[in-house]
């Protein structure tokens, strides 16, 4: 490839990327909105621990932990919703649904737990 | 040093015991304060009743305190004191007023003359008698009555009811329907016979009054005597008259009663001195006192003792029984009477002076102490003749004159045990390691004393160490203080402690390693060298580092003992502890506020974020169902998820994990079977249209 080419090849990269993720259904669309906004927030605790050091430790701990958990059964919930995923083809989504809230209780009370 | 001093002060108070035993000793300062201290004045300047407040005042004025409040205590008996109260109080009134002089007794005693007089005639006690008799004689001698010349015809015929009374062996009864008869109602009758003597003279009653003399003499041989010398009446119960008994009380009552008697008697009551003297020093070894009584009737046996026509006892005291030759202090003696007022017209002699533990003849015979004008002490040089030690003296105490040898006596010979102490000084002090067979010094070291000087040594089990110096007393001569010892410790702490004998001055310790291996527990190694010298009469008792021995001992063979354990220093072991400091941690550093609320903001911006994804991505609520039990079930399911959120906020706020465990129960059952029923229809909804 030339390297006149690259910045139309990104794009066309870019625009066919889209295109493809228009086609995923809406429910994949808000789960992966939720984990976007999840790891964003944590982000944000990470920074403000680069500001201003760990102390307390366990506060940021929760926090961020709370953040990427919720994030990782977000990411969960997505793989059994998605349809073609054969693998959990017999898992329904609202069974999924139902699992995801339970594990997202228990993580929270935890997380609560060791906020202090 | 410290048990050295500790051993003087134990033998100070020896000392000062044997003294007390030996002769009187006056009341001290100690006591006194503590007596003071039982008198409590109220707001009206009274003791209470009239009677306490008589005791009080009679008691503080022979304790020379001016706590008194005359003023308002003249006032307290002008109210307290009419026609109507009863003769005790009267007396006692006219008596308080005595003593302090107070301006209108007069007015007073003129007020209660008449009910006193008429008061004779109906007295059924002893007590009652007392009273009345007694506080006319006061009136009369301060002329405080117009009425005064009639009471020699008042008082006619009470010595002859007093008479009446008397029992077989110098004991009173109270009254006379009493079958028992007592010493204290005697006291009572002495004092009743000397106040109606004081009104209408001796003459007019003498029949009686011999009688009544007799009886004074036979109760005093009476009394008891206890194996200190102390002479007391010994009755223990109280009566309806007079109220408390006890020895104290009784006593004090008999005692008041025959000097009152033998002051007014033309040839006073002959007494024997012993007499004398147990009954003052049964007084003053009451000790501690419980109540104001008991330390008014201690005061006035006592003034009775110091003020009577009878003997006056004088105690006779040292300042101090440890006399340093270093500081010239002189042996100073103080006469006094019970009280401790000073008696400043005697002679003393030291009959002999032996010192202790020592047969020889007396160091010193009959040498008469100065007195010291205005200091009212008899004082005596000691440092001519007295070298360091310990001397038993005979004193003997006499009046100057003999005409107050009628009126004061000391008694027998006084007794005392004194220390006499002195700086001892330290010379010639040698260090030697000597070859133990021919005893030729290898090594050999002198110290100064005065610089407290160390030396290092070394030897073997085959030489022999020798430690020799001299003890000269204050006067040059020899000195042999109590302990001499020289210790040697091992480094691991085995003690091994030696007596130094001497020979006139010299002392000297020679140590012969070979023959002490065994004792030694064939410890080699450094040993610290201490020498140890101390007595009581030694002003300079001392405990001298002498430096460090390198000792060089064979090995131990098989079977032999093992050194003894240590014994831990008991300060270290039972001592306080070392103190904790408490380091309190430091508070973490904490980032600005304005920078965490800004970072708070910056959390939230995601949750704005995730809002506009949602409704970009076309997220809606279609599938909520519009009615019936699955729009309740989907609402009561998101209700459920929403209040377990705020019941974990509160799980973090306030509540505790148990709480939080039971709530969290109750609302995962109900969010479980919302959710189970509004997800169920959801999927009937879906698979209804796949089919379709």
């Amino acid at each position: 490839m030339a390297g006149g080419g690259t910045t139309s090849d990104v794009r066309s990269l870019v625009s066919s990327l889209r295109s493809a993720y228009a086609a995923t259904p809406v429910k994949l669309k808000i789960i992966d909105v939720y984990v976007l906004y999840a790891l964003t927030t944590a982000l944000v605790q990470v920074v403000y621990m680069g500001f201003v050091g760990s102390f307390p430790f366990n506060a940021f701990l929760s926090g961020v932990l709370s953040c990427v958990g919720t994030a990782v059964l977000a990411v969960c919930l997505r793989m059994q919703v998605n349809k073609e995923n054969k693998e959990f083809r017999d898992i329904a989504p609202e069974r999924a649904f139902a699992d995801f809230v339970l594990c997202n209780v228990v993580l929270h009370l935890v997380i609560m737990n060791f906020l202090g | 040093m410290a048990v050295v001093n500790g051993i003087v002060l134990v033998l100070a108070v020896y000392c000062s015991v044997t003294l007390a035993c030996a002769s009187l000793h006056p009341l001290s300062e100690a006591e006194k304060v503590a007596a003071k201290q039982l008198f409590i004045s109220r707001d009206d300047g009274s003791f209470g009743s009239l009677e306490e407040t008589y005791q009080a005042v009679k008691s503080l004025k022979l304790l020379k305190s001016d706590e008194v409040d005359a003023v308002k205590i003249c006032n307290f008996v002008a109210r307290s004191v009419n026609s109507t109260c009863g003769t005790k109080d009267t007396f006692y009134g006219i008596r308080t007023a005595e003593l302090l002089h107070c301006q209108d007794a007069a007015k007073v005693a003129e007020s209660v003359v008449p009910t006193l007089i008429d008061g004779l005639k109906h007295a059924k006690s002893l007590v009652d008698l007392y009273y009345t008799v007694d506080a006319l004689s006061t009136i009369k001698k301060h002329h405080w009555s117009l009425a005064s010349h009639s009471f020699a015809h008042a008082v006619e015929g009470v010595l002859g009811r007093v008479k009446a009374l008397a029992g077989s062996h110098g004991t009173w009864r109270f009254a006379e329907d009493e079958t028992d008869s007592s010493a204290k109602a005697a006291g009572f009758a002495f004092e009743i016979t000397a106040a109606v003597i004081d009104i209408c003279g001796y003459d007019s009653h003498e029949s009686e009054v011999k009688f009544l003399k007799a009886a004074a003499q036979k109760l005093i041989e009476k009394s008891e005597r206890d194996e200190d010398g102390a002479h007391y009446f010994d009755e223990f119960k109280d009566d309806k008259f007079s109220g408390n008994g006890g020895a104290l009380i009784v006593s004090a009552t008999v005692l008041r009663g025959i000097t009152a008697l033998a002051g007014v008697l033309p040839d006073g009551i002959k007494v024997r001195e012993e007499k004398m003297f147990g009954f003052a020093r049964f007084f003053l070894s009451i000790g501690t006192l419980d109540s104001a009584t008991e330390a008014y009737y201690q005061l006035e046996a006592l003034s009775a003792l110091e003020n009577n026509r009878i003997l006056i006892p004088l105690a006779v005291s040292f300042t101090s029984s440890v006399l340093s030759l270093s500081s010239h202090d002189k042996l100073e003696v103080i006469v006094s009477t019970v009280l401790g007022s000073p008696f400043p017209h005697a002679l003393l002699t030291i009959i002999s002076a032996h010192k202790v533990g020592e047969e020889t003849a007396p160091v010193l015979t009959d040498q008469e102490l100065q007195s010291v004008e205005g200091d009212h002490k008899y004082i005596f040089d000691l440092v001519s003749d007295f070298e360091v030690g310990k001397y038993d003296l005979k004193i003997e105490v006499k009046p100057a004159t003999a005409e107050l040898s009628y009126k004061y006596s000391a008694g027998d010979l006084t007794s005392a045990r004194i220390t006499v102490t002195g700086k001892v000084s330290v010379s010639s002090i040698q260090i030697a390691v000597l070859d133990s067979d021919t005893g030729s010094p290898e090594f050999t070291t002198s110290l100064d004393f005065s610089k407290k000087e160390k030396a290092t040594l070394s030897a073997n089990h085959l030489q022999k160490l020798r430690v020799t110096f001299d003890l000269t007393s204050p006067s040059g001569g020899a000195y042999t203080p109590q302990q001499v010892f020289f210790k040697l410790q091992h480094e691991s702490g085995v003690e091994q402690l030696f007596v130094v004998t001497s020979s006139g001055k010299n002392f000297e310790l020679s140590l012969d390693f070979l023959g002490l291996v065994e004792k030694f527990y064939y410890l080699s190694g450094a040993y610290a060298l201490e020498l140890i010298v101390g007595d009581v009469t030694m002003e300079n008792s001392f405990l001298w580092a002498l430096g460090s021995l390198d000792l060089d001992l064979p090995e131990a063979p098989e079977g032999a003992t093992n050194p003894p354990a240590v014994r831990l220093d008991a300060t270290k072991r039972f001592g306080p502890k070392e103190e904790i400091a408490h380091v309190f941690r430091q508070p973490e550093r904490r980032p600005p506020a304005q920078l965490s609320n800004s970072f708070f903001v910056l959390t939230l911006l995601p949750l704005v974020g995730l809002l506009v994804g949602l409704s970009s991505v076309g997220a809606n609520l279609k599938y909520l169902p519009t009615s019936g039990l699955p729009l309740l079930s989907a609402l009561g399911f998101h209700g459920g998820i929403a209040a377990i959120l705020i019941l974990y906020s509160l799980f973090w706020l306030k509540l505790n994990l148990f709480t939080t465990l039971n709530i969290l129960g109750f609302l995962g059952m109900f969010t479980c079977v919302t959710g189970y029923l509004a997800l169920s229809h959801l999927a009937e909804q879906s698979s209804k249209v796949k089919t379709a």
